[in-house]
């Protein structure tokens, strides 16, 4: 059974479809592409699945539990982590702070005992240790104690990565993570994915514009137009496509 | 020695440092006790209380990022609270403590739950609402209320606190009450203080802060935001009960015209200008709403055609003049913009990273 499976799913938004009726699946330990047009619906895709959006109609199950008996908070529980497109980093927060709220639901101290200090401060400086060895992984350790504000916008989606790796994903889905990077920077991140999805045991779920970088990277792709999704297969037959070339034609008309 | 002096956090010299720091500053709070005039500690003590009123705020407002305006009901909800557990229930004194911070925790976490639906305008009105009903629902001649709260005439707490035991062998005599009772204030001062910076700096507060910054984030990193905000939110309320309870019994008495909306708005007003997310802050703040209001009374400047009289009509220009250079001038508060200067030239402490597995692979 497929990891992942997202069924009819369909979001409007007032009279606008952002999905219609969308089905796929993503199997354990693929990396798999969800690409598309601007307005497409993969963030909306993302935000269903992560429970930030209630769908219209359809259903959406991760490892055969109905995601949508879930709230947003209780996803990342099961193992389903993510970047966003736009930043969603707390900037009143140090960097390494904010890798350390990545493993709030695998860590345990409550209000109370935070307030007097019960029994916390041995979670604390392993958490510590961890969200400073996971920022090393991703070469970020100099900006560490740094605010994460101000940063370059390539450091800054680096940092959601690690703050999504400290949690021990299962399925991390990464919204255009090459944004904003230059040309040498993308290959290399294509290298960290791949090492990830290796070295963490993960699934990912790729939003990327950059073709390059999908087409090198993934197993498998799914692509979305106006809310539909129009294809899916291994890289080289989507690219050969018809309909999807002429989505992509047609959209930058 | 060269300045600024750098430390690193929890090293042997910071932690040197941060014990004479300590030692320096009980020393002066003791010296300000005996040096000050009897009457002048009974402000002081009411500074203790608005400080810790204010970092209740603080926590709702600068770190949580929820536009609440109504602190003062939660203050007189303490202080009616402590009158009426200690005159009607003959509670001791400060055994009111924990009764007045849970009905407050309960009261602030009730009006936490509307909260969560609705943001910015509309939270800060609601919760001024609830600000301007209190007096006035404070006053009800039904139920019981107005006999519990004394009503439109206050009400006295016939025992004053005054030294026992501990305080009478230590040589506090009843015309110290004041000063006895600044201690015990002092002392739930710092445990406040320890006990908020300590939530700051931990899990679950690192996660009010995310909710502030990111609600979507922080909910995709697993943090609850209706369990954070209503905690956040209670917390607030219960440390402005202590605040109500501590008042009550410092002045001995409670009445409702001491808890209308303006003192909401001092709280407002001592929370900008200390600076708002920080700790130090509540305490400037607290200073000036408690203390530059009265010294402004003292101003006293002949402008030839007139004089300008601190006690006179103009005695709220010239507190609100002071308000608004210091805006101008800082910003972000005295606390706010003074700390990037204090850290620059005189004192940092520096992270010390903490070790790196040796088994790290880096992935690229
Ligand atoms: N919260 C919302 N309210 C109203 N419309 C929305 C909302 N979120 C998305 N949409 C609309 O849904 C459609 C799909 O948007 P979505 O952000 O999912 O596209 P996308 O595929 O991620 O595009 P891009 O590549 O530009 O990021 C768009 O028309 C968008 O305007
Ligand atoms: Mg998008």
């Amino acid at each position: 059974m497929a990891q992942l499976s997202v069924r009819d799913v369909t979001v409007r938004f007032g009279g606008i479809t952002a999905l219609d009726s969308a089905s796929f699946e993503v199997e354990k330990g693929q990396i798999c592409g969800l690409i598309g047009p601007n307005g497409a619906g993969k963030t909306t895709l993302f935000n269903v699945v992560s429970r930030i959006y209630d769908p219209t109609e359809g259903a959406v199950e991760f490892e055969g539990e109905n995601l949508l008996n879930h709230q947003a908070h209780e996803i990342c529980k099961l193992g389903v982590y993510r970047t966003f497109q736009n930043l969603a980093l707390w900037k009143g927060l140090t960097v390494i702070e904010n890798v350390m709220v990545g493993a709030h639901s695998t860590t345990t101290a409550g209000y109370w005992r935070s307030m007097f200090k019960v029994g916390t401060k041995k979670e604390e400086s392993q958490l510590r240790e961890r969200a400073y060895a996971v920022l090393a992984e991703l070469n970020l350790e100099d900006v560490a104690f740094l605010p994460a504000d101000g940063l370059p916008f390539g450091t800054l989606k680096r940092i959601e990565i690690a703050r999504a790796l400290i949690g021990d994903p299962k399925l991390l889905m990464l919204d255009e993570p090459a944004s904003g990077l230059t040309h040498g920077e993308v290959d290399e991140l294509g290298g960290v994915i791949r090492t990830i999805r290796d070295r963490y045991n993960l699934t990912v779920l790729l939003v990327e514009h950059h073709m390059r970088l999908v087409m090198a990277l993934t197993e498998k792709i799914v692509v979305l137009n106006l809310g539909r999704k129009i294809a899916e297969g291994d890289p080289d037959t989507v690219r050969k496509d018809p309909v999807v070339v002429e989505a992509y034609l047609g959209s930058s008309k | 020695m060269m300045f600024p002096i750098v430390v690193n956090r929890g090293s042997a010299t910071h932690k040197r440092h941060m014990l004479v720091l300590a030692v320096i500053v009980l020393a002066l709070l003791v010296l300000v006790a005996f040096m000050l005039p009897e009457y002048q500690v009974g402000r002081v003590n009411r500074l203790w209380a608005m400080a810790i009123a204010i970092i209740g705020l603080n926590l709702v407002l600068g770190y949580g990022g929820l536009f609440a305006l109504g602190h003062s009901a939660f203050i007189g909800l303490g202080a009616f609270i402590t009158a009426w557990l200690v005159e009607d229930m003959r509670f001791d004194h400060w055994q009111a403590i924990p009764f007045s911070m849970a009905a407050t925790f309960a009261f602030g976490s009730l009006l936490a739950l509307p909260a969560l639906r609705i943001k910015g305008l509309y939270l800060v009105v609601i919760t001024i609402a609830v600000a301007v009903v209190f007096p006035s629902l404070a006053k009800i001649d039904k139920f019981g209320i107005a006999e519990a709260t004394g009503g439109a005439n206050g009400r006295k707490i016939s025992e004053e606190v005054v030294p026992t035991g501990i305080g009478k062998a230590l040589g506090f005599t009843e015309l110290e009450a004041a000063r006895y009772r600044y201690f015990l204030i002092l002392a739930m001062v710092i445990v406040v203080v320890f006990a908020v910076r300590n939530l700051l700096n931990s899990r679950s507060g690192r996660a009010i802060i995310a909710i502030r910054d990111n609600e979507t984030g922080a909910a995709v990193s697993g943090v609850n935001l209706l369990k954070s905000k209503v905690f956040t939110f209670g917390t607030s309320a219960a440390l402005c009960g202590l605040a109500g309870t501590i008042l009550a019994l410092d002045k001995s008495f409670v009445a409702e015209q001491d808890f209308l909306f303006p003192l909401a708005v001092e709280m407002l007003v001592g929370l900008v200008i200390g600076g708002v997310a920080t700790l130090g802050g509540a305490f400037v703040g607290a200073f000036v709403i408690v203390f530059v209001k009265e010294f402004s009374k003292n101003v006293n400047i002949d402008l030839g055609l007139f004089v300008l009289d601190g006690n006179g009509p103009f005695s709220a220009l010239i507190f609100g003049v002071i308000l608004i250079i210091v805006t101008f001038v800082m910003p972000r508060g005295i606390v706010g913009s003074l700390k990037p200067w204090f850290v620059q030239k005189v004192y940092r402490i520096d992270p010390t990273p903490p070790e790196l597995p040796d088994t790290l692979q880096r992935l690229s």
